[in-house]
């Protein structure tokens, strides 16, 4: 009787998780890692719900009729756009992806590659539609964000091959972090990386010259931003109500426009998450 | 919660500066009473709020409104002056140019529950107003002051004047008010309803509103002062210097010298309506209008000889009976699926429902000069 009653009580709580990973396959964890382009402005002055809205509205539409792959900083994309100048009326562009920035329909990715000896960045607004294919060639993450320090590193770690072969991700399995530390070119540099907290970077500070590291003592280093939570939680804007809603939005989005039986194309999707 | 990456710390300027904004706190031409600030501040829960809400409402009861008859529709002439909406500036937006794929930055004004709430004839505006006097009685004939409120508010929040005056009218509580010079062949009866379709899309229109609210800022920043060298002077490296010769022996009255910058009215002309959302009651204007998200606008048509609105619908949108319209929202849940579905583009706007843009032979860019391989050839030949 005992027994019959902890089998019974064990099928009931083994349907619940079931039940839980169905409902739970329905939101993604890394939603604003995946999704940056509809995470909410960090000017709290612009954060209106009828403006988010309908931004998200034109955005859905717009994913609904143009594949957009998940890619991350650090990834190898291709981008095709129509051009009206050229023969072929395309162009496409391969390279790697150094930053993401802006929310909702500004959102724009920009590209390096290292063209013929010379280093080429392209800025892509994503939901410009003269945007014909994003593909993702190489599914990957990188030690950091914000590669814009490639910009001063060795050509070889922006030189990626055109003729790229897409690399399939097995879905289900976690994002890898490609954890390569680039060397940098012999300073003058852009930017000041010997200051920054990159990652990515090897032995910046090592490389520095002498005159910039005496400046340090009166530069304005303001490394202790990052232990400001206040300002982390309304410039980063990950705040979990939101996400869920909007989650759920594009879900309710994709449900119509599959019943209306306009496409089939499927919005939300995680390839660590398997979904 | 995520510490920011160093991305963050790259962050512009600009980004920086629109943080630091001053933020008004307290409008002065709002209609807002005290309750409205103890509100917001805390003092009053929501249970006091709903009794003191219940009062004003025994007070000042919402009769039931007889069906306003219809203006019959009229020609728009070349002295008519249409009455304008009341909207909110929710923020700008990127859209897309169908043919080209040039990008066209839009700012989206919002016009909740627009209604006439007061028409002054000219001769009452003329006898009663100061302003009237000035504008009763124009080059362009007699005008009536129309005023229009937009953005339904429960009417405890407002100033009792206020309340009164609305209660006057016959109207719910308004947020917010705008008043606009009107011919007689274009005035609306009070409380007629106004629809975002008042304005066509491809026409123009100004847009007024107060603009950013700065503070009090130094002459570099107000007047875009050039300040003083960064070497060989003492402690007035943004200062205005100078504010006067000695042969004048004063200060010349305006002098341009720190203080309250911004918050002032103006007026941007000829912006093209670009969109429109008649569920939501949003407006896209091409371009940049005065003044901070949530703040509010005048929109009315643009009368510039090049510029001016050729048929728009007068003396307003009359398309849909009122009754008819709000049985036709109430069945239709809108959500982000069809949020857009009602939306009136401008023919040259990308519409995200169709696919990307796709240029043929005929985008290309013709080169402006004669072709000269064609006598080249010709010659070789010869």
């Amino acid at each position: 009787m005992r027994a019959a009653a902890r089998g019974a009580r064990g099928l009931a709580s083994a349907a619940q998780t079931a039940a839980k990973k169905t409902q739970q396959k329905q939101s993604i964890d890394d939603f604003p890692l995946i999704y940056p382009d509809f995470l909410p402005s960090p000017v709290w002055n612009r954060r209106s719900a009828l403006f988010e809205r309908l931004q998200r509205a034109d955005m859905l539409e717009r994913r609904m009729h143009i594949d957009i792959p998940e890619f991350y900083v650090g990834s190898i994309v291709a981008v095709t756009t129509s051009e009206p100048n050229l023969a072929t009326r395309q162009n496409r562009f391969v390279g790697i992806c150094i930053r993401r920035e802006r929310p909702g329909l500004l959102h724009q990715f920009t590209l390096r590659n290292v063209v013929d000896g010379l280093g080429v960045e392209v800025m892509y607004e994503l939901y410009n539609p003269t945007i014909l294919k994003i593909e993702t060639l190489k599914l990957e993450k990188r030690l950091d964000t914000d590669l814009s320090y490639l910009i001063d590193a060795l050509p070889e770690y922006s030189t990626f091959d055109f003729n790229l072969e897409p690399i399939a991700h097995p879905v289900g399995t976690p994002v890898p972090i490609n954890d390569t530390q680039v060397k940098l070119r012999q300073p003058p540099w852009t930017q000041r990386w010997e200051l920054y907290d990159f990652k990515g970077i090897d032995k910046a500070w090592l490389q520095a010259t002498p005159y910039y590291k005496r400046k340090l003592r009166i530069t304005k280093v303001e490394d202790y931003m990052k232990y400001d939570l206040i300002r982390a939680y309304r410039d980063d804007c990950q705040e979990a109500e939101h996400e869920k809603n909007t989650q759920k939005e594009m879900l309710e989005f994709e449900r119509a426009r599959h019943e209306s039986g306009a496409t089939k194309r499927r919005i939300l999707k995680s390839a660590a998450d398997g979904i | 919660m995520s510490i920011p990456q160093n991305g963050a710390l790259l962050r512009t300027a600009n980004a920086c500066l629109m943080q630091l904004r001053f933020r008004r706190r307290s409008n002065d031409t709002s209609l807002t009473g005290r309750v409205y600030e103890l509100v917001k501040s805390g003092a009053i829960d929501a249970a006091t709020l709903q009794r003191m809400s219940a009062a004003v409402h025994r007070k000042t009861p919402i009769k039931s409104v007889e069906p306003i008859p219809p203006p019959e529709a009229g020609e728009f002439g070349e002295n008519s002056r249409r009455v304008g909406l009341v909207g909110i500036k929710l923020g700008m937006m990127p859209q897309w140019e169908a043919k080209t794929g040039k990008r066209v930055l839009c700012t989206l004004i919002h016009v909740p529950d627009n209604q006439i709430v007061q028409v002054l004839d000219p001769e009452t505006w003329y006898r009663d107003s100061i302003v009237g006097k000035r504008k009763a009685y124009g080059r362009y004939g007699p005008h009536h002051r129309v005023t229009v409120g937009a953005q339904n508010i429960d009417p405890v929040f407002l100033d009792p004047k206020w309340q009164v005056y609305f209660k006057k009218h016959g109207v719910p509580a308004k947020e917010h008010i705008g008043s606009f010079l009107v011919s007689s062949d274009a005035v609306l009866p009070e409380g007629f309803r106004l629809d975002a379709r008042h304005f066509n899309v491809g026409q123009f229109v100004n847009v007024s509103g107060r603009t950013i609210d700065w503070g009090f800022q130094g002459g570099m920043h107000r007047w875009g002062m050039r300040g003083l060298p960064d070497r060989r002077t003492t402690k007035a490296h943004r200062r205005i210097g100078s504010i006067g010769s000695c042969g004048d022996a004063r200060v010349w009255p305006g002098k341009r010298m720190p203080g309250h910058m911004g918050y002032e009215w103006r007026q941007v002309s000829g912006l093209e309506v670009v969109r429109i959302n008649p569920l939501e009651s949003v407006i896209y204007v091409k371009g940049s209008v005065p003044g901070d998200a949530q703040e509010k606008l005048l929109i009315n048509d643009c009368l510039h000889e090049d510029k001016r609105v050729k048929n728009p619908p007068f003396p307003t949108y009359l398309e849909t009976i009122p009754e008819e319209d709000e049985e036709a929202e109430s069945k239709q849940v809108v959500n982000a699926a069809n949020l857009t579905s009602a939306d009136i583009y401008h023919e040259k706007i990308f519409r995200f429902d169709s696919p990307s843009i796709v240029f043929t032979a005929a985008d290309e860019k013709q080169s402006a000069a004669r072709d000269k391989m064609r006598a080249k050839i010709a010659k070789v030949k010869k």
